[in-house]
């Protein structure tokens, strides 16, 4: 990192203590509450399944330090296999273990404090993603379940049924939406959205969605966006919009194909690499007008994107991508909010989601 | 079996039956006259000769560098499976995916599996879905001899498509040594061990009449497999037990030869093999249920026969043909689909056709034709699937030139590929030329010191898996090329006391092309590209050595070291380019010392490798793993005995040749064979 980058970082951070935004996390309708600048960022890098390689790397901001195997070295031992998502509730993170099917839950600083396995007996659930609301952990697995998890007893106290390969869960106008993938029924993958209600801990209703939806969160807006993979064929991947009043697909946003977004106020970042092109791509959208523009404006090329955050605090944008090979240490990209270059630092094998420690 | 010399070895007890003084005075005569490749490149008068006489072990004098064990050098091997002698071999990697039933591939000089092909009793195996043969499909009984070419084998009728891999892995089972006198011979083994092991096999030859014998082999082997490991994750160290690892096999296989006179022979196998196992999959922190449900079912039938015939003392032919049916079947009831689970279903067929003639011109000139027609199917129960059927047509030239110290061969290889397939699109045909040259000299005749290069240019096509596989394949794959360039030298002297041999080969390969899999979209989508280049250069040592310490008291000694830089050099913007690829290890090697006593015989076996990388480009510890055994045989005339017990992995050593898929432990083995 130069100088100026340096210079420019942190006022970017002072200036991000001044703005007001909101977490990802704690969606509210108005921007009120300020958000801290972090003073870390963790990556959860997937790793590639069966080599029990994933990992959580550590990026300090203040030092501009990056430990890629942060996990082992606070405990002594690795994270397992196919890490998938990663996400911060009452002062705790937790993370999603795929492969190895459990979730591991932490501190700030990356020490473990409670591995919650997650199996239907002797079989693997496959945990996928999570989500939180008033003090319960929500997980969704390939096996249909979402598991409710107290988060005072970090024990499962529910489980409930979505529909084929839950892929995807997030809370909106209090129900629980799960993105049912059916990803392992290939070529027949499934397209909806289980709505669940939370009180009964029931699905309610499903909604028809682009083929093989994935990851979904909850805007600033109240409304939920939605990533879905298309059939890697005949449909393509696609970002769609659902009102959460109505249950309704309010919005199919074309030439949205990705593989994560990132929301920012009215801004929705999201990412792709193109298999035919073999190209990565990076655009913003502003979600008042539904125009999307390309979000790098110096250039910088990606080599496979896999994952984009927003600190709420700054406006920075980081994107993550694996190695062109996917098998050795990505890196993870740090953008100011006009589409600049600020600094990269190297994490671990295809790296994903990422949490900033405030 | 007898003793002529210590150093040419054991002389079958073939040279009882009528002809036999004539022959053993032709054999000792010819052997000891020339240099053994000029044997080799004779047109074979006596056709006994080449099938009974064992050549200078391991070491033998070519233009390629050749490794061989024959039966005595397996007899004194404490070795579990086949793959594992394979691993004595320089300039080898098997990758080894542990336990009996475990995945086992052989790649020669970091070209990768896929280039070396494997014959059995003379026919090359197939798998045209995989393009690798698992080596755990072999047995290692009745075996007589194992080779390891690279570039050419040397046999004037080798087959087109066995020169047209880079490396050739031949097996040859034992062929009956019968004659008047004694008409039958059987052999009745019972093999028992560690991890539920069980292993009996039979073996029965017969003499029906002067010109015609068969065998017979059944073996069955059960194992549960279930052996105790150590892994560590971090700083922790577990003990765990490997579950799903069952291994229940059966091998069942006739031969007929007929042998009509001494110009003409035709022998003729059928095979039949079936085999159900567990696979335990890698090791998965956590997730104490990975290995459950996942099985294999296989179940191979072929039929092969060849025809050789000796038109004059100039020429010679063979005509062979093979036909295959191999099913393949994976269960995987815990897979989270929506039917509860996946059952997919594959059937292999394959066709061979194969001729080949050598003509002499002269004592200096001899020119061989060969030429293959094969064809190949798969068909599989998986959604969509192409259904692929592949005519591939191999044609090869080869001249030589020998004299009695100059030795050179030039040959072209000419290959046609065309794919069909039911559904979805063809992969382009392929039309390739491959040239190969070698030179070898032996410039100090009485010295046998002897020096060789050689230049070779191979390529195969892609798999039908590669292109074809549902949503995985990619039917625009290019064929991936291999070339070698190798130089080296032997060295063999002999007296009373014993025989010493060494070799040492210098090479370098590049691999283009190299075919990858990379995922696509998610990690549980995965497709092939081009994306490879591989350039690699090493040494291959080779020692072999026996010494008569006393009356009756052998010491044997066999040692090979491997130095192999594979370096990835296909993207500079990767962080592995210019970086050792994986599971490749730079230093490797192998020691075998046997002590042959008349009242016992001892072998120890050390196997190392330095360390490797795995796929993700983290460092695997180097290891070593030593066995040793002990056995004995009790004669009573025609009728033997034979005891014989082996530890394996005799320090307990903890490793993984596969990154999460952990070896066996310390183990024991006992057999008892009787041979009437």
């Amino acid at each position: 990192m130069n100088q100026k980058s340096v210079i420019y970082f942190v006022s970017a951070l002072f200036v991000a203590l001044i703005f007001t935004s909101c977490s990802k996390d704690v969606p509210t309708l108005s921007k009120t509450a300020v958000t801290p600048g972090a003073q870390s960022l963790y990556v959860l890098n997937q790793g590639t399944m069966n080599q029990n390689n994933s990992t959580l790397t550590m990026y300090n901001l203040a030092d501009s330090a990056a430990t890629t195997d942060w996990f082992t070295t606070q405990n002594g031992v690795g994270l397992g296999d196919t890490g998938n998502d990663m996400a911060i509730y009452g002062g705790k993170i937790y993370i999603v273990m795929n492969v190895s099917s459990y979730v591991e839950v932490t501190d700030f600083k990356g020490k473990a404090l409670k591995q919650i396995p997650l199996f239907n007996g002797t079989v693997a659930r496959q945990p996928r993603e999570i989500a939180f609301y008033k003090n319960k952990v929500y997980v969704c697995s390939f096996d249909s379940s979402v598991v409710r998890i107290d988060t005072t007893t970090l024990a499962v106290d529910g489980i409930t049924k979505a529909g084929s390969n839950p892929d995807g869960i997030c809370v909106a106008n209090d129900k629980l939406y799960v993105s049912n993938s059916g990803g392992l029924n290939y070529p027949n993958y499934a397209n909806t959205v289980s709505v669940i209600d939370i009180p009964t801990f029931t699905q309610t209703k499903t909604i028809t969605v682009v083929t093989n939806p994935f990851t979904l969160k909850a805007g600033d807006d109240g409304k939920v966006y939605l990533l879905s993979r298309g059939n890697y064929g005949s449909i393509a991947g696609a970002l769609q919009q659902i009102d959460p009043t109505t249950d309704a697909v309010t919005a199919t946003y074309p030439g949205s194909a990705a593989v994560d977004f990132a929301l920012d106020g009215t801004k929705l970042y999201y990412c792709n690499f193109d298999y035919s092109t073999m190209t990565s791509s990076v655009k913003v959208m502003d979600l008042t007008t539904n125009t999307a523009t390309d979000f790098i404006t110096d250039g910088t090329a990606i080599p496979l994107a896999s994952g984009i955050a927003v600190d709420a605090a700054t406006g920075n944008v980081y994107v993550a991508s694996s190695a062109s090979d996917y098998v050795s240490n990505g890196t993870v990209y740090c953008f100011d909010s006009t589409g600049k270059k600020l600094f990269s630092f190297a994490a671990g094998v295809n790296p994903w989601k990422m949490v900033f420690i405030r | 079996m007898l003793f002529f010399t210590p150093f040419f070895g054991v002389v079958s007890a073939a040279f009882r039956h009528g002809k036999g003084a004539t022959l053993l005075t032709l054999l000792f005569f010819l052997l000891l006259s020339k240099p053994i490749m000029a044997q080799r490149d004779t047109v074979h008068v006596i056709p006994e000769v080449t099938v009974t006489a064992m050549p200078l072990p391991h070491l033998s004098n070519t233009t390629v560098p050749l490794q061989t064990f024959n039966a005595a050098n397996l007899a004194a091997m404490n070795v579990l499976q086949l793959s594992d002698v394979v691993k004595q071999f320089a300039g080898v990697t098997v990758k080894d995916y542990g336990g009996i039933g475990g995945l086992k591939t052989v790649s020669i000089r970091g070209l990768g599996p896929t280039h070396t092909a494997v014959s059995y009793d003379g026919q090359l195996m197939g798998d045209a879905q995989n393009g690798e043969i698992d080596l755990s499909k072999l047995s290692l009984d009745h075996v007589k001899e194992i080779s390891l070419a690279n570039g050419d084998n040397e046999d004037p009728l080798e087959s087109a498509r066995a020169f047209a891999s880079a490396g050739l892995l031949s097996v040859v089972t034992m062929r009956p040594h019968l004659d008047s006198l004694q008409r039958y011979r059987a052999e009745a083994t019972m093999q028992t061990g560690s991890f539920g092991w069980i292993h009996p096999s039979w073996w029965m030859a017969n003499r029906w009449s002067r010109h015609l014998s068969t065998t017979l082999y059944l073996e069955s082997q059960y194992a549960n497999g279930q052996y105790p490991f150590t892994i560590h994750n971090g700083d922790s160290i577990q003990h765990l037990q490997r579950t799903n690892s069952d291994v229940h096999l059966f091998h069942g296989e006739a031969n007929v030869f007929y042998i009509p006179d001494s110009l003409h022979q035709l022998t003729a196998k059928v095979y039949a093999s079936g085999g159900a196992r567990g696979l335990p999959g890698a090791v998965i922190f956590y997730n104490p249920y990975s290995a459950q449900g996942q099985r294999l079912y296989d179940n191979d039938y072929f039929l092969q026969a060849r025809f050789t015939s000796v038109l004059s003392k100039k020429s010679q032919y063979a005509v062979s043909a093979k036909a295959e049916d191999a099913i393949t079947r994976y269960v995987d009831p815990y897979f989270l689909n929506s039917s509860g689970g996946l059952d997919n279903q594959y059937r292999q067929q394959e066709y061979d056709l194969s001729g080949s003639f050598a003509q002499r011109f002269n004592q200096q000139w001899q020119l061989s034709l060969a030429s293959d027609v094969v064809v190949n199917h798969l068909s599989a129960n998986l959604y969509q699937f192409a259904q692929p059927s592949r005519v591939s047509s191999y044609s090869s030239v080869k001249g030589r030139y020998a004299n009695s110290w100059f030795h050179a061969e030039a040959a072209l290889l000419s290959t046609f590929v065309a794919d069909r397939v039911a559904l979805g699109n063809d992969s382009p045909r392929h039309s390739r030329l491959s040239p190969m040259v070698s030179v070898s000299a032996d410039p100090f005749q009485q010295l046998h010191w002897q020096w060789r290069a050689f230049y070779k240019e191979t390529f195969r096509m892609p798999t039908f898996n590669e292109l074809y596989y549902t949503g995985i394949g990619n039917t625009r794959l290019k064929p991936e090329t291999a070339q070698q360039w190798n130089v080296g030298t032997s060295y063999w002297t002999s007296g009373s006391v014993g025989y010493l041999s060494f070799s040492i080969d210098g090479y370098y390969n590049r691999v283009i092309n190299k075919i990858v899999a990379v995922p696509s979209g998610n990690l549980f989508i995965w497709s092939m590209l081009n994306l490879g280049l591989v350039s690699i250069h090493g040494v291959d040592m080779s020692l072999r050595g026996e010494t008569r310490v006393a009356n009756g008291i052998h010491v044997t000694m066999e040692g090979s070291y491997t130095y192999q830089s594979a370096l990835d050099k296909s993207n500079p913007q990767n962080s592995t380019y210019n970086q050792q690829i994986a599971y490749t290890p730079e230093n490797s090697g192998a020691a075998t010392a046997g002590l042959l006593m008349p009242w016992m015989n001892m072998s120890y076996t050390l196997l190392f490798s330095g360390y490797r990388y795995d796929l993700s480009h983290s460092l695997l510890p180097g290891y070593s793993d030593s066995s040793m055994a002990l056995w004995r045989k009790f004669s009573w005339h025609h009728t033997s005995l034979t005891v014989k017990g082996e530890f394996l992995n005799l320090w307990n050593e903890q490793y993984a040749i596969v990154k999460n898929y952990p070896m066996p432990g310390r183990s024991w083995r006992v057999s008892v064979g009787i041979v009437f």
